[in-house]
């Protein structure tokens, strides 16, 4: 509509008019073309707020923005303001359609008045247009402190009161966020690229801008005033998150390498949050996989790139993790979600201390490393971060090893990782932002056997304690007993699960006990700080039995060259009662990993 | 140059009170003539309509119109600060508004002012079927007694004997008879016997004026909005209308 050009503005109900075409059909060429019409009838200036409110929000979700805050109760105090109609009848209403749009647009047909304008004889009431919408539902999402909930409802039965019934279904979806229109980013960017392009490459390049700066309603805007070269020139933003790179999975260590180009770059898959960092100068952003704000939930990883990060600008990638302080062992992923909340995080962060496993370099010092190959972002990732215990490079391996590779991964699960990513590392292995593709594999394991029942292990050799354990150990080595060859293969490293006061006697406990070089009786492919007889029990419990390429426990019993291992395991208490040969047994133990094996999706 | 000052920092305060209740935005319109406000509540449900003229300033500097935007509880929050007889002085810096309290000591507040959008309101040509001027505190009383039982006011004139207020709600219902014997109503025209209900929650919006000016003009009719106006102590008025509730 020229018109609507004219006012630098579009009136909502060609937008509510889209909506309905568009949840009409599936068709995506349908959808496209209804979504070129309207962008073409759109005033640059606002096509950013069409796209967002299109998705049903208002911004994109990364900024961290407020959301609109107007649950049900709100929805139907604002309906019954706007009609006219007291809430008894809203809810009633509500219960017969179930959908509160509906209720919107059938008590907006009965043709109540409540608007005073109407009284004043106001005439014909300006239709709403995109702005309107869009302005005042920021101003009720912004809106905050005392008074503000009523100002939220006043605001849209502001807004309700205006519309036509059509619009007042529209506006109340949005607001419920229940506005599902099936469009994806993709059908947007197809639209924009017919209307602005006209071709295959136009497409690939406002994709390009799209995963660089992750807000479509931007890329469009600076699509629609200045046009593809403007988008050609788009730049990486420090603060504006990149879609992450995704991987594909394969069980198979042999087809990974083929599929890869024969030669990998392996890392540790932690079990973790994967995080996005961004930097400029003391500015630092955390992003999550799907691109939210998480700043706030970890100011020790933002401290963290602030003394590790010598680059000044930077965007990199890593995976943060719950670890154990005392002992570095990571903890399970659940342990994370205590850092989902918004009070007392600092709480949070002393009982769940994190470190972050870097693993990426997307941009440093004004220069864009997503098109430059996996080595060279990840040696200049090595050159711009100052490594230490809690912020480091992820674990990883450079092999074209099928067996190492192998083993690399069994390694990672008994850590308590999920897996590996093999990393392709051939000249064209860019980082492809918002794909999913073969130049990154998961191998995960198939098959997890859960733990349901304690063991008793003995004591073979210990470890020097770090941090607050420094003057006792900080972990054991323990093995279970094989009465066939009266030897004890080891099975795992426990640091966790013992009180201070626990702590504290391990000295004196093994005082007499610690020699200078392995029992004869012990099996072992790990090399303890100090050797132990086996003569002190404990009962031990863990999440799951895991195949080992370390321990020895069952070594080639289920699979050649692993061996068992306890995954997390936890110290319960010591079995005095028990000597060394009433341990649990070798066989137990591939019993119990049998028993509970099950596959994994 | 904009610059006025009122007599009493605390009359104002009441006026800045029915509009921090009605809209989170305002915006004065400041003309060599006086100081105009003019605005619907975000739900479009009620107006507010304020009228002081230059003359009841103390003193007013004003040349050519010039909006004044802020936030209502803003400035509400500050003018709390004020005592009965602290005089008060505004005037703009810049993107501020500047706020002087003036009493046995001087305060001085400045708060952004805020781009308001102004919008086009239609003149008030009702025609109301009762027309009532009562005393202010007989009025806030019955508004306050409502309140106590439930949600909807309700305001009855059969003939011009009296006005009759009730409070009805889920838990009860009050009433109030103002009669001209009483000496509560000073005033009673009815043309038409009319009956209406108006939402409490914004007929209380109006509480803080009830203080300010001793008697109130009360007008209706059945099923049509509710005016209400309150003089001013030195000079001007404000005008708040309501629309109706339904039954």
């Amino acid at each position: 509509m020229a018109e609507d050009i004219q006012m630098k503005d579009l009136h909502f109900l060609e937008l509510v008019e889209t909506f309905q075409k568009l949840e009409a059909t599936t068709k995506r060429t349908e959808m496209i073309a209804y979504l070129v019409d309207l962008f073409k009838k759109t005033h640059p200036e606002i096509i950013d707020e069409v796209i967002y409110l299109m998705q049903g929000k208002l911004y994109p979700d990364w900024m961290g923005m407020p959301e609109l805050g107007v649950g049900e109760k709100l929805i139907m105090r604002a309906i019954s303001i706007a009609t006219g109609f007291p809430v008894k009848r809203v809810k009633e209403e509500f219960k017969k359609q179930g959908d509160l749009g509906k209720v919107a647009e059938t008590l907006k047909l009965s043709k109540r008045q409540a608007a005073l304008l109407a009284f004043l004889g106001a005439g014909v009431q300006h239709p709403l247009t995109v702005k309107r919408v869009y302005t005042t539902l920021d101003r009720v999402a912004k809106a905050s402190g005392p008074g503000s909930i009523d100002l939220k409802v006043k605001l849209l039965s502001g807004l309700l009161q205006d519309a036509s019934p059509i619009e007042a279904r529209y506006i109340v979806r949005i607001v419920e966020g229940r506005l599902r229109l099936g469009v994806a980013d993709a059908t947007i960017m197809d639209a924009l690229a017919v209307l602005y392009g006209g071709s295959k490459e136009a497409r690939a390049i406002i994709e390009r801008a799209f995963n660089l700066c992750s807000d479509l309603g931007f890329v469009a805007k600076v699509l629609a005033e200045k046009g593809l070269h403007a988008l050609k020139e788009f730049k990486i933003t420090v603060g504006r998150p990149i879609r992450p790179m995704l991987a594909e999975r394969l069980n198979d260590p042999r087809e990974i390498i083929a599929k890869a180009g024969g030669k990998v770059l392996a890392e540790f898959k932690y079990d973790g949050e994967r995080a996005q960092l961004h930097k400029k100068g003391d500015l630092v952003w955390i992003f999550s996989r799907r691109l939210e704000n998480i700043t706030a939930q970890y100011p020790d990883v933002v401290e963290m790139v602030n003394n590790s990060v010598s680059a000044g600008e930077a965007i990199i990638e890593g995976e943060i993790v719950c670890i154990d302080p005392d002992t570095g062992d990571l903890r399970p992923f659940q342990d994370l979600m205590h850092r989902k909340r918004k009070y007392d995080i600092h709480i949070a962060m002393k009982e769940y201390p994190v470190a972050v496993f870097l693993f990426d370099l997307l941009y440093a010092e004004g220069e864009d490393y997503t098109n430059k190959p996996l080595l060279e972002r990840h040696n200049k990732l090595k050159e711009i971060i100052k490594e230490n215990e809690r912020f480091r490079l992820a674990e990883h391996i450079i092999t074209d090893d099928p067996v190492e590779l192998e083993e690399f991964m069994l390694k990672a699960v008994e850590t308590g990782c999920e897996g590996i990513v093999a990393k392709a590392i051939h000249s064209s292995a860019v980082y492809q932002a918002g794909a999913r593709g073969w130049l990154w594999i998961k191998y995960k394991r198939d098959y997890r056997s859960e733990m349901m029942d304690t063991v008793d292990l003995v004591v073979v050799g210990a470890f020097t304690g770090r941090g607050r354990r420094a003057g006792t150990f900080g972990a054991l080595l323990m093995a279970a007993y094989d009465p066939g060859t009266d030897t004890f293969k080891t099975v795992c490293k426990v640091g966790t699960g013992f009180t201070d006061e626990d702590l504290a006697q391990l000295p004196k406990i093994f005082e007499d006990l610690i020699i200078p070089h392995r029992h004869a009786r012990v099996d072992s492919k790990i090399q303890p700080d100090y050797w132990i007889i086996p003569d002190k029990v404990a009962e031990i419990m863990g999440a799951e039995i895991t195949l080992s390429p370390l321990h020895t426990c069952g070594w080639g019993k289920i699979k050649s060259d692993a061996g068992l291992a306890i995954r997390f395991p936890r110290f319960i208490r010591w079995r005095d009662d028990k000597g060394a040969s009433d341990a649990t047994t070798v066989d137990e133990i591939i019993e119990m990993y049998r028993k509970q094996l099950k596959k994994i999706s | 140059m904009v610059k006025f000052t009122y007599p009493d920092a605390k009359y104002f305060r009441g006026i800045i009170e029915v509009l921090a209740k009605t809209m989170d935005e305002a915006c004065f319109k400041v003309t060599p003539e006086g100081l105009k406000l003019r605005a619907l509540d975000p739900a479009h449900v009620s107006l507010v309509d304020l009228e002081i003229p230059s003359s009841a300033f103390v003193e007013y500097e004003c040349e050519e119109e010039y909006r004044l935007g802020f936030n209502t509880t803003m400035l509400l929050k500050l003018l709390k600060r004020g005592k009965r007889g602290d005089m008060l002085d505004i005037s703009v810096e810049e993107e501020y508004m500047v706020i002087e309290i003036r009493g046995p000591i001087t305060r001085r507040y400045k708060i952004r002012l805020l781009d308001v959008p102004e919008v086009e309101l239609p003149q008030m040509e009702l025609p109301f079927n009762v027309s009532a001027i009562v005393i202010s505190d007989p009025l806030k009383n019955a508004i306050k007694d409502a309140e106590a039982v439930g949600d909807t006011l309700e305001l009855e004139a059969k003939d011009e004997t009296a006005l009759v207020i009730r409070g009805k709600g889920e838990a009860g219902e009050t009433e109030t008879i103002i009669s001209q014997d009483s000496g509560a109503l000073i005033s009673l025209k009815v043309s038409e016997p009319s009956r209406a209900l108006y939402a409490l929650d914004y007929v209380k919006n109006v509480l803080a004026l009830t203080k300010i000016a001793e008697s109130v003009t009360v007008e209706f009719s059945t099923a049509m909005p509710l005016k209400l106006e309150f003089s001013l102590p030195s000079e001007g008025r404000v005008i708040y209308l309501l629309a109706p509730k339904e039954e």
